[in-house]
């Protein structure tokens, strides 16, 4: 009984506990075995490079070809001449934004809010959804669900106008305020209350629609492992705690390595919509200050530059992410 | 937290940032290195289908059909229909097609900048504002259209007709040619201004106010009145309000900062608007208007969604009496007020932009939106037509009427002396002009959109705006005298990459400030110390700047 | 063998993950009130905009504009659903944005699953490479002016594809999708391979089955972004026979603020307020059919797995 419940706890998590391979290296200096694994590989696996065929090629047509454009970053672009440039500068505009003051008040700011935004919108859609995994009426569970994801579908627009509203000296908020005694704030007219009202718009809108992937993991948890923990005495604390958790970690651990990795993609038009000048030390992100300094000059170069950095930074976090996740945790993303 | 985006999210994100053209005239002009290879009036040779001898307010009609592609804007509620007849009529005066490329008006600037970049933007590029063919012009991706004037008979009449010829030279960029034809307007007034509930101010016994210092007398009698309200309010993040009111104090602030400079005519030299003592004074007073209760503060921030949906609720429901708008403003808070109580007896007029201690003076006169023409264009056999229907469409009155008004006879009827009736079986909408007739002009025929607003003569201008406008207009004409433009300063290349540095933060330091010192979050006796971090930001070095190029510019031609 | 496992696999239990109690203690049922609560008072706040714009729709504009509107309609009328139902083209955009969304979500799950299946296999030569690829595209990219040129010079400007193809495969998906097929267990794979199946059957026989649950969740990620884009069809298209409907809807929407940020120079005449009525006319329209899928979608999360069958 004990080894055949040992073994379902053990498949249960099999990609965790297994160690990962290794990428085999190409041996240098050893010639002959290298190039028998590779005949070998391709007869054994040669179905899976040929599914493997169309997305490459998709991938390369479609995303490596542009990206040649950013070349631009160390061209002068001229707006209408050649889509690459017309001359190398070199580190011209690298050196224009290390040397720009306000941008690196702007990127500090961007990481700060793509930071908070992280901590604060990663755990909970996991809080949400295995709160909805209690509930036990179906009809209830399913009504929920789909209204938890609603504002996922609201345009911005239409979402920085409510929380305007409902920010504002005479809105919702502020009539709580005062009815509890207290004075009505400006909250975004200051400067301290941005992160928390962008962080906290962020959840509203993101929340619901997190849990949908979390749902879908908790399907592929085996019922019998609860069966298990019961038997073992487990209470459904314990359960959740035992099994749901290490059985939707494989999720967690991707969705956490590729949102660290994409922290800096704070959104341009959310902020854009709720920041003025009074919030600029707080809201002013990258996008937003390029976007104000595009307004005077067309300066697509500049912008290149930016975005390569923020690109190199994004990249060595979830090169980062997913090697600290391989040794720390035993799982990465590869 | 789980983002379905692909890379396009992040790509957006800093894309649009860098591919937005400026929208607002006076800006920074891009210099045009000469650009090897390009004789003077290059192109004139296709003269295919042209009309010989073609003169002023003749008809124009090609020799042969032809057709032009044209970039179209797509108002939200205005695509193009079946039932248009806007294109039919167009072909039908002069044999010429147009092929309309569509563009949503949401994004525009991002999208036509993106053409023109890219190569692929169509022969003719209408909806081009005063500065914004400046980014095109050092690459030639558009056409120097100061050589090709000889061309347009039309437009050299009404320019010289209605006094707009120095303001033409002030559209000449570094290399002395300009590279868009700007919309001519007969009569320039200040589009927003003030808009009052006369009522309100007829019931404390204050005049309509000719200068700020009189609005504030009239704001105080109203607030004694109705001490819950904010008697003024702006609609738009205070940026309308400064602006016509930066005129009256011999400054610049608002939606007019530009570049933040402002020419001192005495000392022959640009100066920073921001640190001026005309903008002192005026950041003074609005501060006094708040500290007062007379000015909402919330509105100085609020964003307006486009349709200023909570300032007209405000104005409905009685919170506020004079607020920045325009035309269609004043239509937004007539109906929002009758909504509110279908009862209601009320006034709405825009008044005249106040004067102040420069006077009463508004903005200088503006150009309307033109067109500019892709490089490519002059390669077309059918170039000198394209130019002679350009100028037609764009300046001969006959295409101007019909734009705006349609088919004489069929949509409008005009009479002896000019005047202009619409037909009654046909409405427009938009300037609520006979709102029973069953064919829209502009919805459902194509007519008065936005082509027909750039080149306007007086009596066209008066045709189809309310009389409150007419009289709004003549307010302005009669009693408003404008500022004189300044001189242009074009940059080059280099110069137009650093400005843009220099000048970004130079800006957000003069919006914060002025939104905190207005606000009463920074008390003014810390003006030498605003201005003292403005220098810190190498505020002389982006004036040596500008003041380098306008002398380059004054001595070059 | 593999039959036997397979006709035991693809059946399923439904409602997967849900922890089996044997009895209600006290503590659990105080907490089933509370999360029931909970959940009533966090859905409310999800639906209150909702509500508004439902409102507003059937609401006068003017009351709109008027602040008149949050819970209830005010000056109840169904003109502009009626407007809108007579207009063709909204629904020839409307007709674009399905197509649009139908085609692109089959390119998008077809390109995605199999690479997802492919680099979900562990000792595969060349794995960390696949991988590395489609990382790697995650970060960098050329910007607008570059892919527009590609698309143009592939001919694809102001076709289908040009809205469809850009878009067609989410790495994060494809991460996603690789690290639940990694999460199936091995023994499947290894017994139908003793069996004769190659790749191409593993991949159709037994790991798709298995795997609704995520394929259901793919299909609705890529369906919603899809149907909710409107850049692509922004930035490649300029025939207005082409327009998705959500592009018609940014313009309304966004082109109404846009008119008041461009200052005075772009407003002119056309300060005319686009219709507060119109806007959450359309914004319903949009969004009811697409917040309907979900619930099909919920029909195949189901546990395609039970381990218990698995015998040595």
């Amino acid at each position: 009984m004990s080894t055949t419940s040992d073994r379902q706890l053990s498949a249960a998590a099999p990609a965790l506990d297994r160690p990962t391979p290794r990428p085999p290296r190409a041996d240098v200096g050893r010639p002959r075995p290298a190039r028998r694994s590779w005949r070998l590989s391709l007869r054994r696996d040669w179905q899976l490079y040929a599914l493997a065929v169309l997305p490459v090629l998709f991938l390369v047509v479609f995303r490596y070809v542009p990206m040649l454009g950013n070349v631009i970053a160390f061209r002068q672009f001229r707006p209408g001449g050649s889509i690459f440039g017309e001359q190398w500068v070199g580190l011209r505009y690298v050196d224009m934004f290390i040397h720009d003051p306000t941008f690196w008040k702007v990127f500090t700011n961007t990481v700060i809010l793509g930071a908070l935004t992280l901590v604060v919108c990663f755990p909970l859609p996991i809080v949400l959804a295995l709160l909805l995994n209690e509930v036990r009426k179906k009809a209830f569970k399913r009504t929920i669900q789909s209204i938890s994801y609603l504002p996922h579908f609201l345009s911005l627009v239409i979402v920085a106008g409510m929380v305007m509203q409902l920010l504002s000296l005479q809105g919702t908020v502020n009539q709580i305020i005062e009815g509890l005694g207290g004075e009505g704030i400006p909250f975004l007219q200051r400067a301290e209350w941005f992160r928390t009202i962008y962080v906290g718009s962020e959840v509203w809108q993101t929340v619901g629609w997190g849990t949908i992937l979390y749902l879908a993991a908790l399907t592929t948890v085996d019922t019998s492992l609860y069966e298990a923990a019961r038997i073992d005495g487990a209470n459904r604390w314990r359960q959740t705690w035992h099994v749901t958790i290490p059985g939707i970690r494989p999720t967690m651990i991707t969705l956490l390595i590729l949102n660290i990795g994409t922290f800096l993609n704070v959104g341009f038009e959310k902020v854009l919509l709720l920041y003025n000048p009074l919030t600029y030390s707080t809201a002013d992100v990258i996008s937003t200050y390029l976007y104000r300094v595009g307004l005077v000059s067309n300066n697509l170069s500049y912008a290149a530059a930016i975005g390569l950095f923020q690109a190199c930074i994004g990249l060595v976090m979830v090169l980062s992410a997913n090697f600290i996740s391989r040794r720390v945790v035993g799982a990465s993303l590869w | 937290m789980i983002r379905d985006l692909t890379p396009r999210g992040h790509r957006r994100a800093w894309q649009r940032g860098a591919a937005v053209v400026a929208a607002t005239s006076l800006l920074a002009l891009a210099a045009c290195s000469s650009d090897g290879g390009e004789e003077d009036g290059a192109g004139s040779e296709n003269t295919e289908g042209s009309m010989t001898g073609f003169a002023a307010d003749q008809q124009f009609k090609a020799t042969e059909p032809m057709d032009f592609s044209i970039l179209w804007t797509d108002w939200p509620e205005l695509p193009i229909k079946d039932s248009w007849k806007l294109f039919d009529e167009i072909e039908k005066r002069t044999n010429v097609t147009l092929e309309p490329t569509n563009i949503p008006f949401s994004d525009a600037t991002e999208k036509r900048s993106l053409l023109i970049s890219a190569g692929d933007a169509p022969d003719i590029i209408p909806l081009v504002y005063t500065g914004e063919d400046a980014p095109f012009v050092s690459s030639g991706a558009v056409l120097p259209m100061s050589d090709y004037v000889d061309l347009m008979p039309n437009f050299q009449k009404y320019v010289e007709e209605w006094d707009l010829g120095e303001m033409i030279d002030n559209l000449r960029q570094d290399d002395g040619k300009y590279y868009m034809v700007p919309g001519l307007q007969e009569v320039s007034v200040p589009v927003f201004s003030m808009i009052i509930r006369k009522d309100v101010f007829d019931e404390v016994g204050a005049p309509v106010p000719e200068t700020w210092d009189e609005l504030r007398s009239a704001l105080e009698k109203i607030k004694a009145e109705h001490p819950d309200s904010y008697p003024l309010a702006d609609g738009f993040e205070g940026q309308s309000m400064l602006n016509y009111a930066a005129h009256a104090f011999s400054t610049v602030a608002g939606w007019g900062f530009g570049n933040g400079t402002f020419w001192d005519e005495d000392a022959g030299e640009f100066t920073y608007a921001a640190t001026s003592d005309g903008y002192k004074e005026m950041v003074e007073y609005f501060h006094g208007l708040v500290e007062d209760g007379l000015l909402d503060p919330e509105s100085l921030t609020a964003k307006s969604d486009g349709s200023t949906a909570d300032l007209s609720e405000k104005v409905a429901n009685g919170a506020v009496f004079a607020a920045s708008g325009a035309a269609g403003t004043v239509e937004e808070f007539r109906t929002a007020l009758k909504a509110a109580d279908p009862d209601a007896e009320f006034e709405l007029v825009q008044i005249a932009p106040p004067g102040g201690p420069a006077g009463q003076v508004v903005e200088p006169r503006n150009f309307w939106h033109g067109f500019m023409i892709s490089a490519e264009a002059k390669d077309d056999p059918h170039f000198v037509a394209m130019v002679q229907f350009l100028d037609w469409l764009y300046y001969s009155p006959d295409a101007r009427e019909m734009l705006r008004w349609g088919i004489e006879g069929e949509t409008y009827t005009k009479d002896a002396d000019g005047t202009i009736t619409i037909d009654p079986d046909y409405s427009l909408d938009a300037y609520n002009i006979n709102p029973d007739g069953k064919t829209d002009l502009q919805k459902d025929l194509g007519f008065s959109t936005f082509l027909a607003e750039s080149t306007e003569s007086r009596a066209l201008k008066e045709s189809y705006n309310s009389d409150q406008f007419v009289e709004y207009m003549d307010t302005v004409l009669s009693t408003r005298t404008p500022r004189d433009p300044f001189p242009p300063a074009p940059l080059d290349d280099a110069e137009l990459e650093q400005a843009s540095l220099l000048s970004t933060p130079l800006k957000d330091t003069v919006d914060t400030n002025t939104l905190k010192f207005i606000l009463g979050d920074r008390p003014l006796d810390e003006w030498d110390a605003y201005v003292g971090e403005l220098e810190g930001q190498n505020l002389q070095g982006y004036l040596d700047l500008i003041n380098g190029a306008q002398q380059r510019f004054a001595e070059k031609n | 063998m593999v039959t036997q496992t397979g006709t035991m696999l693809s059946g399923g239990v439904t409602g997967g993950g849900k922890p089996v109690g044997a009895r209600d203690t006290r503590g659990y049922r105080a907490f089933t009130a509370f999360n029931t609560v909970g959940l009533i008072v966090v859905s409310l706040f999800m639906l209150y905009p909702f509500v508004t714009v439902l409102a507003q729709s059937f609401s006068d504009p003017g009351a709109i504009k008027a602040g008149m509107v949050s819970f209830w309609p005010v000056g109840f009328n169904v003109d502009t659903y009626r407007a809108m139902a007579q207009d063709t083209m909204f629904w020839t955009s409307y007709r674009n944005t399905i197509v649009y969304t139908l085609v692109g979500t089959t390119i998008a799950m077809v390109l995605t699953t199999t690479f997802a299946f492919v680099i979900s296999k562990r000792h595969l030569r060349g794995r960390g490479v696949l991988i590395g690829i489609a990382v790697f595209t995650m970060f960098f990219n050329g910007g607008l002016v570059p892919n527009y040129v590609l698309i143009s010079s592939l001919g694809l400007k102001n076709t289908m594809w040009a809205v469809v193809l850009p878009g067609a495969v989410s790495v994060f998906n494809l991460l996603v999708m690789k690290s639940f097929f990694e999460n199936l267990p091995q023994e499947l794979e290894e017994a139908a391979q003793i069996d004769g199946l190659g790749w191409f059957g593993i991949l159709g026989r037994i790991v798709l089955p298995l795997s609704k649950a995520v394929l259901a969740t793919m299909v609705l990620f890529y369906a919603v972004a899809y149907w909710n884009d409107w850049f692509a069809a922004f930035l490649y298209l300029d025939k207005n026979e082409l327009f998705p409907v959500t592009l018609f809807m940014r313009n309304l929407i966004a082109g109404a603020s846009t008119t008041a940020s461009e200052g005075a120079a772009a407003v002119g005449s056309t300060t005319q307020a686009v219709s507060a009525n119109i806007q959450s006319v359309t914004m319903i329209l949009i969004l009811v059919p697409i917040v309907c899928v979900y619930p099909f979608v919920q029909r195949y999360f189901v546990s395609g797995v039970m381990l218990g069958s698995v015998k040595g």
